[in-house]
């Protein structure tokens, strides 16, 4: 693999009324070319922090990171010739010039040649659906097309790797699985650009990301793809299962049972009944057990299945607790 | 060449687009030039005719669009990166392949050639109103401006570096501010100040750009005849230059360390 992106030790520490904050702590990780890798984390992780300092915005207290194989400190140009960079703030334009009109500015700014601007613009825009905005001033576009804006300035001289910090903040959930499904399937898929997708929202994540970093408090708990982490989670389980005979007695036994949770009714239908039966360790013994009340109460198990999908919920809570 | 006509194109773009500020100021050249008129015809009637060898008229002409280039100068950069954090631009400028010296300062870029040209514009409308420039040496005169320009920028950008690291607050245009408009002779000549407080004026960089500029327009003077004036102007501005490279690189420094670059 070809790594685009490596922080070896990074840490950011500020100064706050003499007083040190710190905000990254000696972070260390890879980025592969062609990742969608994941960054979370909740408000005030350190993941915008770690970003700017990747995007030379901020310099690290100690550590060093490549991006693209550059030095962020000493080569900055070079670094943010290869990024593009979506920062949360989506009104971070010039309000009354039309999105061509900024858009040309930045791509200049980019070192885009001249004469490819105008197609580099147009490229941009019906990537994201806005061409009928082209000539419309920035200040009078909606939020969500604000933001997709946003990420078409990001993407304007076509760099091999981008940071999307929330890009989907703000938008409509249409809007917000339009720009998703254009991350993996375009950027990703077609264009095999690494992107760096930065959310405190767990769900953005789950589905979506080949890898994902979990920080907390500055640190990086966890790394690697949602299977791998789920291995390092205790699982508990949760099954919904039909029975047959009396529910309420079925019900009453499982709870008394120390490998059961919880136990609740979904349903009550004229021949079956719906559990949803929370299991806090899945073992085959936990099973013979659920079973054989089932059978000790004269009933019978019509259906089972597993209704958690070991999401990465789990695994980032697992994670993150303190 | 290409970032530099950017920033000039966005510029334009984002001025013109305040149609009544843009006019605003170039109606405000126009009052300012009948206002020396209107105050050239008081003096007048007092029995002033002459100042330093050219009509009064002339003498506040030069003076106040002096005074108007130095505002621009001084003021721009700090103004139009304030204004860049504002609008939360700041950060995506910063992040573009471009350096962080020219993305602070080429926002300044289109005001700082619109400020000469409303220079020039208001010395032809002046010329209009009977200020008398048939002897000007309008190279002299260039070459004055020039040097004032270089070292106008250099006050800005380190004006510019405390709005940097401050966001507010800046001492380079509270001096400037408090003693530039008195001691460097836009109104009045230097030599009728008390000679304790003409030592402030000639501590003045302006001060010098001023007297040479009057003596280029007004009487001629050539870049050699000029040369106590050009000299120390020189001499401050390549003494100011450094400083202002300095300061910005300091609070570059400071602001990516603390983290408090786009806060404003």
């Amino acid at each position: 693999m070809d790594t685009v992106i490596h922080l070896d030790h990074l840490v950011k520490t500020y100064t706050s009324y003499g007083r040190a904050v710190p905000a990254v702590r000696d972070v260390s990780f890879d980025v592969e070319r062609g990742e969608l890798f994941g960054l979370f984390g909740s408000n005030g992780a350190g993941k915008s922090t770690l970003v700017r300092m990747l995007a030379t915005l901020l310099t690290p207290t100690h550590g060093r990171a490549t991006v693209n194989g550059f030095d962020i400190v000493r080569d900055e140009l070079k670094v943010r010739s290869a990024i593009g960079l979506v920062a949360s703030d989506e009104r971070s334009f010039y309000g009354r010039l039309t999105c061509r009109q900024n858009l040309a500015f930045y791509a200049a700014l980019q070192n885009v040649p001249r004469s490819k601007i105008a197609a580099a613009i147009e490229r941009v825009l019906d990537l994201f659906n806005l061409t009928a905005k082209a000539d419309v001033p920035f200040q009078s576009l909606s939020t969500g097309q604000k933001q997709r804006l946003n990420m078409a300035r990001a993407l304007v001289h076509d760099p091999p790797i981008v940071f999307l910090d929330e890009p989907t903040k703000s938008m409509d959930v249409q809007t917000a699985d339009f720009v998703k499904a254009l991350i993996k399937q375009e950027l990703v898929g077609r264009q095999h650009k690494t992107i760096v997708f930065i959310s405190h929202e767990l769900y953005e994540m789950d589905n979506f990301c080949d890898r994902v970093a979990i920080l907390a408090d500055g640190q990086l708990k966890a790394i690697g793809t949602p299977q791998e982490l789920s291995v390092h989670v205790p699982r508990r389980a949760i099954y919904r299962i039909e029975v047959q005979g009396d529910a309420d007695r079925i019900a009453q036994q499982w709870r008394a049972l120390s490998s059961i949770d919880a136990v609740t009714e979904i349903s009550r239908g004229i021949t079956f009944t719906a559990f949803d039966v929370t299991l806090n360790a899945e073992t085959s013994g936990v099973w013979l057990q659920v079973l054989q009340i089932v059978g000790e109460c004269g009933g019978r198990v019509e259906t089972y299945r597993r209704v958690d999908d070991g999401s990465l919920r789990d695994i980032i809570k697992h994670f993150t607790r303190e | 060449m290409a970032k530099l006509s950017a920033f000039f194109a966005q510029g334009w773009a984002q001025t013109a687009s305040y149609r009544l500020d843009f006019a605003g100021r170039y109606l405000a050249m126009f009052i300012s030039v009948l206002f020396c008129y209107v105050l050239d015809q008081l003096f007048k009637r007092s029995g002033v005719q002459q100042v330093e060898g050219s009509s009064y008229f002339t003498f506040l002409l030069i003076g106040g669009t002096f005074s108007r280039y130095l505002d621009a100068g001084l003021r721009t950069f700090a103004e139009t990166l304030r204004e860049e954090m504002l609008l939360g631009t700041l950060e995506p400028l910063l992040s573009t392949a471009t350096s962080t010296r020219l993305a602070l300062l080429g926002p300044a870029l289109f005001l700082l050639i619109e400020g000469t040209l409303l220079v020039l514009a208001q010395l032809i409308l002046g010329a209009l109103f009977g200020a008398d420039f048939s002897r000007a040496n309008w190279f002299s005169a260039a070459i004055i401006l020039l040097i004032s320009l270089i070292g106008l920028a250099a006050w800005g950008i380190v004006s510019a570096s405390f709005t940097l690291v401050f966001k507010r607050g800046d001492p380079v245009i509270w001096v400037v501010d408090a003693v530039a408009y008195v001691f460097i002779g836009v109104w009045f000549p230097v030599s009728i100040l008390p000679p304790a407080l003409q030592v402030i004026s000639y501590l003045l960089p302006f001060t010098y750009a001023l007297h040479g500029l009057r003596a280029a327009l007004s009487s001629g003077a050539t870049v050699i005849e000029l040369a106590a004036d050009l000299l120390p102007l020189l001499a401050f501005t390549v003494l100011l230059l450094p400083i202002a490279a300095w300061s910005l690189q300091s609070a570059i420094r400071r602001v990516k360390r603390s983290g408090n670059l786009a806060l404003y």
